[in-house]
């Protein structure tokens, strides 16, 4: 808090902070619009961008009028038990949540809607504290004239502004701090308290809630091909002039609208062909660019017990590798591989896929042995029924392979139907340029449908305390923008307009990329001049909003996917520079012309 | 009077007031020429809704003007420099409720761009000065408002100002209070400052300003020095120490056969008050436009307490006190006593009503014509204790 004299002009000041939007603005659209339109982006890009956003927002703060109007702002929040109330409140939902949500009767899934409703909860309380803050804080000025005071003091309207939004954003900060370190206290409390948890159910906490891990979806199939070549092959067993008779009654007699129909319904055909397998038959996916980030950890362990029936032992582990193994984890032990199947304590249980000969099983008992756990990574899929099958079980064989040197994971699996399920492979199943292969047999009597969506490889990619600090902080970006729209609106029209104007933003952003789809796809199918209008609104609107179901960590992090450090700066990038600061712009204009008295005659 | 030598020069200002179809309104200030000279206290008066407060507010940029020009320490009034060389105290307290003492003169100071150890050292003087050094850590929220008006006129101060603008700078305060303050104003225009006051408190004024300009209904009445408003030209009065009949005599023979020495000679003074009261009456006569307040017309007829002989009562009570009221201002300049001595007014108007009650219904009356009675009394007593002082 010490003031450090500016020896700035307000003018001067005004030229510096114009001149660094202008860039930060420049440098963002020049990727970010690109970005938009589908082409790559190279990463440095939204670095330039974020090294210039943070120039920008360490001049704002430095301007001393900014920053007293700031500090003013933060004390007037605080001093109006505004963070108090939603302390209490936050405290309330958070206390209250883990015990009337247990989710699927697991701890996984426990925390899976902790953190899925804690986050939740947090961005929703937040906005709306935001919100009324926001909108009241400037209107409440002009309403109650402590703005007469205030803006007849040399300072710049811009500055005021400004140094209302960045107090707000203050506040939010310390908010958002205090209330995610409690819901992290909370879920890390949970984690720690049940040691009598089943293994699949540890695994799933370990792996997929306290995990930060990379997705990867199978490549493409190739439809088009798929679709000619189904053609050619009908054209040659000459069925393809009589399908497109029937095809023609059903099209009034019209040939071309009838071979398109017959092109649509091969198209389906094969894509569900695809998607689908039969009883007894097999499916394939390929997928590249699978990083499997972690290296092996190595420890000590010493043999408790051989089960040779079962080719299985015990081991007593020495602290790290408890710490850091996961059950279900591959393993190595000399040249065996194997995987843990069960964690009791520092005592695991090994599973050996080729037998226990090459250990030598009669001397193992009280041996001390190296014991290596690899990296994995998750095949993870839903399975749909198409045919009837019984007890609603998929059975089938998995395999999961390494292209370049054939290293090979087998599993024969039983899984519920329509829930997501987890295959844990060893990373030695990627190859060095990250290509991975999966095949399924069916099993089971009828034929089921995994679609291309449904399936894909998660790996290891960071840890959770990180991937959660990314997460925070994109909440944080929601409500930058959210405290720059609701201030600038207060700054012009009353309180109860300005929530309006706030609250109709809100639901837009929250849902725009379903908008954006609808409309694209009315646009397609009809052509009309009413369809083209919504697109031009929902194209200037997706320029206009952030789109929060995409920038909100939510989902994500409850499915424990990262959030790169890359999203993340670009997220902010092009929050701030594209859209707050227009929001901002627009409001210091109208502050500037603005009358703040009103003429009392 | 030049406009390069003005502190505040305002030439031709009109501000008329739109509604939402830019519609025009109300003319709040119509062609305005003001100048307020370095080291002056200027005083703006004028009525209710005269349009002082739109022109303060104009001058200080919170308003724009809708034609003619403002001028404020050689800038225009939106220009954020010039702010650094003006103190500002608005007609009530716009303080932040939730900020004590200290907090509010320490906001306003980093809006300076002063240091710590600077805003410090002018907070701790200022607190002094206003006698709030004691309360410095209670919040303002729960000041009086005479104790607002004071913080305030300390935050006004916090920039060393050259220009000062006080709007209603007295109201709230108390006796003592009002005094410091007046004195306040004299030291710091003889410190060079300029001040530009504006009120309704007639008295604080005549006794803090070198010149004052009358405003009615938007436009300027008078103008001018106060010695030179308020003299009246065709007198003469001698002030000397106490004298017989006989000395009385003598003087007279003396005066008019002249050359003989005087104590003290000076021009009888009009009070500003009179001075303020005649200028708005003249202004009613002509029937100038005003969007402000007029006098109060009849009391509206809706108001009725009782019914029959009551409201009777009622109607003589409102036309006395009119007859009462309107004494000064249909002839303000009118020196001497009024044609009807007080006393008799009252004496007349609490006997009234109890003659012209019916006898059989005395509970239900009274209540009423204690009230009336009241304000009546108020009403004249404010009266005569505004003439009397």
């Amino acid at each position: 808090m010490t003031s450090m004299p500016s020896s700035m002009s307000g003018s001067r000041a005004a030229w510096v902070v114009l001149i660094e939007s202008a860039a930060l603005v420049v440098a963002t659209a020049a990727w970010a619009i690109p970005a938009a339109m589908g082409s790559a982006v190279p990463p440095w890009a939204a670095g330039v961008s974020v090294v210039l956003l943070a120039l920008e927002l360490a001049t704002l703060v430095w301007i001393s009028g900014i920053r007293a109007v700031a500090i003013q702002t933060f004390h007037q929040c605080f001093r109006t038990k505004v963070g108090l109330a939603f302390i209490v409140l936050l405290a309330v939902s958070l206390a209250v949540l883990p015990l009337i949500m247990k989710g699927d009767g697991t701890l996984a899934g426990q925390l899976r809607t902790l953190l899925s409703y804690g986050t939740g909860i947090i961005a929703m309380l937040l906005s709306l504290v935001t919100i009324f803050l926001g909108a009241s804080i400037v209107s409440n000025d002009v309403r109650a004239k402590h703005i007469f005071i205030t803006i007849t003091k040399p300072l710049p309207r811009w500055q005021y502004l400004l140094g209302r939004w960045l107090g707000l954003i203050a506040l939010n900060a310390l908010l958002l701090c205090v209330s995610a370190a409690a819901l992290y206290g909370v879920a890390q409390y949970l984690r720690s308290r049940d040691s009598e948890l089943n293994d699949e159910d540890r695994r799933a906490v370990e792996t997929e809630v306290f995990a930060a891990r990379g997705r990867v979806q199978a490549d493409p199939v190739d439809v088009d091909s798929l679709v000619r070549s189904r053609l050619a092959q009908l054209r040659q067993e000459g069925k393809l002039e009589e399908a497109l008779e029937a095809w023609g009654d059903r099209a009034g007699g019209k040939k071309d609208v009838a071979e398109q129909m017959l092109m649509q319904e091969v198209y389906k055909q094969v894509v569900e062909a695809v998607n689908s397998v039969g009883p007894g038959r097999m499916m394939a996916w390929k997928f590249s660019n699978v990083d499997t980030a972690g290296v092996a950890i190595t420890g000590q362990a010493t043999v408790l017990s051989v089960e040779r029936a079962d080719e299985r032992i015990w081991v007593r582990c020495d602290g790290d590798l408890v710490k850091n193994t996961p059950p279900f984890s591959p393993v190595r032990i000399e040249k065996s591989h194997g995987r843990i199947i069960s964690i009791k304590g520092s005592d695991m249980l090994v599973q050996f896929y080729g037998g226990l000969a090459q250990l030598n099983p009669l001397s193992l008992e009280g041996r001390q042995v190296t014991m290596h756990v690899d990296p994995t990574i998750q095949v993870t899929y839903k399975a749909r029924a198409t045919g009837e099958i019984p007890d609603n079980m998929l059975a089938g064989q998995w395999v999961v392979r390494n292209p370049q040197t054939g290293a090979i994971h087998l599993e024969n699996r039983n899984d519920v139907l329509n829930r997501p399920a987890t295959l844990t492979v060893s990373g030695q199943t990627v190859s060095d340029d990250g290509r991975v292969e999966v095949m399924f047999a069916n099993g089971s009597p009828g034929s089921v449908k995994i679609a291309r969506e449904d399936i894909s490889i998660l790996y290891p990619a960071g840890s959770f305390g990180w991937n959660y600090v990314r997460a925070t902080a994109l909440m944080l970006l929601m409500l930058v923008f959210l405290s720059a729209l609701s201030v600038c609106a207060g700054s012009f029209v009353s309180f109860p307009v300005a929530c309006m104007i706030c609250f109709t933003m809100l639901p837009y952003s929250m849902a725009r990329s379903f908008l954006t789809d609808a409309v694209r796809a009315s646009v397609r199918v009809d052509g009309d001049v009413m369809a083209i209008l919504g697109d031009l609104i929902v194209k200037t609107m997706s320029v206009l909003l952030p789109d929060f179901a995409v920038s909100l960590p939510g989902e994500t992090l409850v499915d424990g996917l990262r959030i790169s450090w890359l999203f993340l700066g670009q997220t902010a990038a092009v929050t701030i520079a594209m859209r707050t600061l227009l929001v901002l712009a627009v409001g210091c204009l109208l502050l500037r012309r603005r009358e703040l008295a009103r003429v009392q005659v | 009077m030049n406009e390069a030598n003005s502190v505040i020069s305002v030439r031709r200002l009109t501000k008329v007031f739109r509604d939402f179809w830019m519609r025009e309104k109300v003319a709040a200030v119509t062609d305005l020429d003001l100048d307020v000279r370095p080291h002056e206290v200027f005083g703006l008066l004028g009525p209710n809704g005269s349009g002082k407060s739109t022109t303060i507010k104009m001058i200080l940029g919170l308003l724009f003007p809708s034609r003619g020009q403002v001028n404020v320490l050689g800038s225009l009034p939106t220009d954020v420099a010039v702010k650094s060389r003006i103190g500002f105290l608005p007609e009530e307290s716009y303080l932040y409720p939730f900020l004590d003492a200290r907090e509010t003169l320490d906001f306003y100071g980093r809006l300076f761009k002063q240091n710590r150890r600077e805003r410090r050292r002018r907070i701790d003087m200022l607190l002094d000065m206003v006698g709030l050094s004691g309360v410095a850590y209670r919040r303002v929220g729960e000041y009086s408002k005479g104790m607002q008006r004071r913080i305030g006129l300390a935050q006004a101060l916090i920039n060393d100002p050259d220009l000062l603008i006080l709007d209603e700078p007295t109201s709230g305060m108390d006796p003592i209070g009002t005094r410091q303050f007046k004195d306040l104003i004299r030291t710091l225009s003889t410190r060079g400052k300029t001040i530009l006051v504006s009120s309704h408190l007639l008295g604080d004024v005549e006794d803090t300003c070198d010149r004052v300009c009358v405003l009615y209904g938007g436009r300027k009445r008078a103008e001018g020095g106060i010695n030179d408003l308020l003299a009246q030209k065709d007198h003469t009065q001698i002030t000397t120490g106490a004298l017989s009949d006989e000395d009385l005599a003598a003087v007279n023979e003396l005066l008019r056969q002249r050359g003989k020495s005087v104590l003290d000679v000076s021009m009888p003074r009009d009070r500003l008050e009179s001075l303020f009261l005649r200028i708005v009456s003249e202004a009613q006569q002509q029937k100038i436009a005003t969007g402000g307040a007029v006098a109060g017309g009849a009391v509206a007829e809706f108001l009725r307490v009782g019914t029959g002989e009551d409201q009777n009562v009622i109607e003589q009570l409102v036309r006395k006190v009119d007859e009462a009221q309107q004494a000064p201002s249909v002839a303000p300049a009118e020196a001497g006593p009024k044609p009807q001595p007080r006393k008799e007014v009252l004496e007349d108007l609490i006997s009234k009503p109890h003659t012209a009650n019916a006898p059989s219904e005395p509970q239900k009356t009274e209540p009423v014509d204690v009230d009336a009675d009241r304000s009546v009394i108020d009403s004249l007593l404010k009266d005569s204790k505004a003439e009397d002082e």
